[in-house]
């Protein structure tokens, strides 16, 4: 099974996106920054990943796009199983996904468009791709009027939805963000929980690692919650959970 | 591939145009470099050509015992034409010589050969060619060995004048190529200085590049294309410079034709030294950015 034979959309026969086998992630010879993690997220889900700061919610992503191989178990994304650096495909597996963080990355001398489009541009995508996709991709987070703003010209929330649009301009099946709010005003937060909800509806995948309490709670969807590297709570329809604090 | 094509090299003139001054004196550095490059290695070449030539002027003179035979004398030129490194042996008849010295007397209006009446004193002479030069000096010692050569009397080589050229043409050589070596390596340094600072000034769009799934040949490609650019853009402009400064002072020096400049073949023409300097720079730009790329970029 190969990423590119997957075309677009939630597959029948092969309905799980994400599995992570017993899972480890040893950074030193310290406590593991990941133990024995077992999960499965399907297609087309909505998962938040929460837990307090230095959980292991980083390290989880970090797996699924292949910045990391787990010291010991098995991750598979989209029915390939990733070996770390060395083993995956980095180029074709990204082209497979979006990631978007906390420090949002739009290119400051590019405006809106520019800096949505040089996502394509950077697989090779041709004029016609690029003017049918970005203005999808822009509309979708509510970003359609501004394409030439420059990236200084909006407010955090603004950027956010653009580097939201960029990582979603190539259609991929599936979304995943870290700690996407993690500088925003709670105001602000519940639109781009909006946006993700939104983008999810549309059939795409999405994972957010989160430290957001009042998005979770509002959103009312699956929650895994780290805590220390194990995988301690795995509900269907939950909130933050009260038992998360940074002091932890 | 086309898509491809064009954002590199977008990519490339936007780092270019980001870094206007940083860009400039990279430009200006490399211009300068390979211009020096380009200039020794020219001169390097005239002298090469130069040295070349020299062969048919230096020849050693070899002059036999005055009461040889005829026999002998083409035996031995027989036996020097198979000597390492002579390149041509021509035998001067006393007879010869004799009318030689006639044409001369005439010409300076001297009597040499008027006092001798109808005797000829004259030997029979060896005129050997010798390639390369620095031959000669050896082929002239092995000759004045008289128990090999118990035949000739003396042996004629222009040997100072040889070595003087031949140490002049080395120095020049060593010298130049240093400089050109060193030249070389300076403006290779540059061109990943400058790259190192595109390297740092990119790393935003590095970052993003490889987040959505650039390959590592997109991620490198306006990196090169950059070094290639300062690599072909010096060079163009150096071999301008070069071509312009060269015609001016060949004009210039054809007032003063030398007799030594005489028979030397012409200079390289100007798209030939066009053409290879571009194709240094060309070399350059890319081996460096390359160089840059696996240093600086993990
Ligand atoms: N690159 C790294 N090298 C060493 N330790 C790391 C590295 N990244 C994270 N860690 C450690 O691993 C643990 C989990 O980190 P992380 O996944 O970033 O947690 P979270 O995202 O939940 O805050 C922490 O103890 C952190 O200090
Ligand atoms: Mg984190």
């Amino acid at each position: 099974m190969r990423l590119d034979d997957r075309s677009a959309g939630p597959r029948p026969g092969f309905p799980r996106m994400i599995v992570f086998d017993n899972v480890t992630v040893a950074y030193s010879q310290e406590r593991p920054a990941l133990s024995g993690v077992n999960l499965t997220i399907t297609d087309g889900a909505f998962t938040y990943i929460v837990g307090a700061t230095g959980a292991g919610k980083s390290t989880l992503l970090r797996l699924v796009y292949c910045d990391l191989a787990p010291t010991q178990g098995a991750v598979i994304v989209d029915g390939v199983r990733l070996d770390g650096r060395r083993g995956c495909d980095v180029p074709a597996l990204r082209r497979r996904m979006g990631v978007v963080f906390q420090d949002i990355g739009l290119l400051p001398d590019r405006n809106v468009y520019e800096n949505v489009a040089f996502a394509l541009r950077v697989i090779g995508a041709g004029h016609r791709k690029i003017r049918r996709n970005v203005p999808d991709a822009l509309e979708l987070v509510g970003m359609v009027h501004r394409p030439d703003a420059y990236p200084r010209q909006l407010s955090g929330g603004e950027q956010q939805r653009v580097a939201i649009a960029r990582a979603l301009v190539n259609n991929p099946p599936l979304l995943l963000a870290d700690e996407p709010t993690g500088n925003l005003d709670p105001d602000t937060s519940m639109g781009i929980a909006e946006v993700l909800d939104r983008i999810n509806q549309a059939g795409t995948t999405v994972v957010v690692a989160t430290h957001d309490q009042p998005m979770v709670d509002a959103m009312q969807r699956r929650v895994i919650e780290l805590s220390r590297g194990r995988l301690v709570r795995d509900e269907e329809r939950g909130g933050y959970g009260a038992s998360i604090s940074d002091e932890a | 591939m086309f898509h491809t094509l064009v954002f590199v090299l977008e990519e490339a003139g936007k780092s270019i145009r980001r870094n206007g001054l940083m860009s400039f004196a990279a430009l200006s550095t490399v211009t300068v470099a390979l211009m020096v490059f380009g200039g020794s290695l020219f001169g390097l070449y005239r002298l090469h050509q130069f040295v070349a030539s020299q062969p048919g002027r230096f020849r050693i003179s070899v002059f036999l015992h005055v009461d040889q035979s005829r026999a002998a004398t083409l035996e031995l030129a027989r036996r020097m034409r198979g000597l390492p490194g002579v390149e041509s042996v021509s035998v001067v008849t006393k007879e010869q010589a004799l009318a030689d010295l006639r044409r001369k007397d005439e010409r300076r209006q001297t009597n040499i050969t008027a006092a001798l009446g109808n005797v000829n004193p004259l030997p029979d002479r060896i005129d050997i060619r010798v390639s390369p030069p620095e031959r000669s000096t050896a082929v002239a010692d092995s000759l004045r060995d008289s128990k090999r050569y118990p035949q000739i009397e003396a042996v004629r080589d222009e040997r100072a004048l040889l070595e003087q050229l031949l140490a002049t043409s080395r120095l020049v050589r060593n010298i130049g190529g240093s400089i050109a070596a060193l030249l070389f390596l300076a403006t290779g340094v540059v061109i990943q200085n400058t790259l190192r600072l595109t390297i740092f000034a990119r790393r935003r769009e590095i970052a993003i590049m490889r987040l959505v799934g650039a390959t590592r040949a997109l991620i490198r490609g306006p990196l090169v294309a950059e070094g290639v650019f300062y690599g072909v853009i010096g060079a163009l402009l150096a071999g301008i410079a070069l071509a312009s400064v060269l015609t001016q002072s060949s004009r210039y020096l054809g007032r003063y034709q030398t007799p030594l400049a005489q028979g030397i073949p012409p200079g390289p023409s100007v798209p030939i030294m066009m053409g290879s300097l571009l194709a240094v720079g060309l070399i350059l730009g890319a081996v460096t950015s390359w160089m840059a790329i696996r240093r600086f970029l993990r």
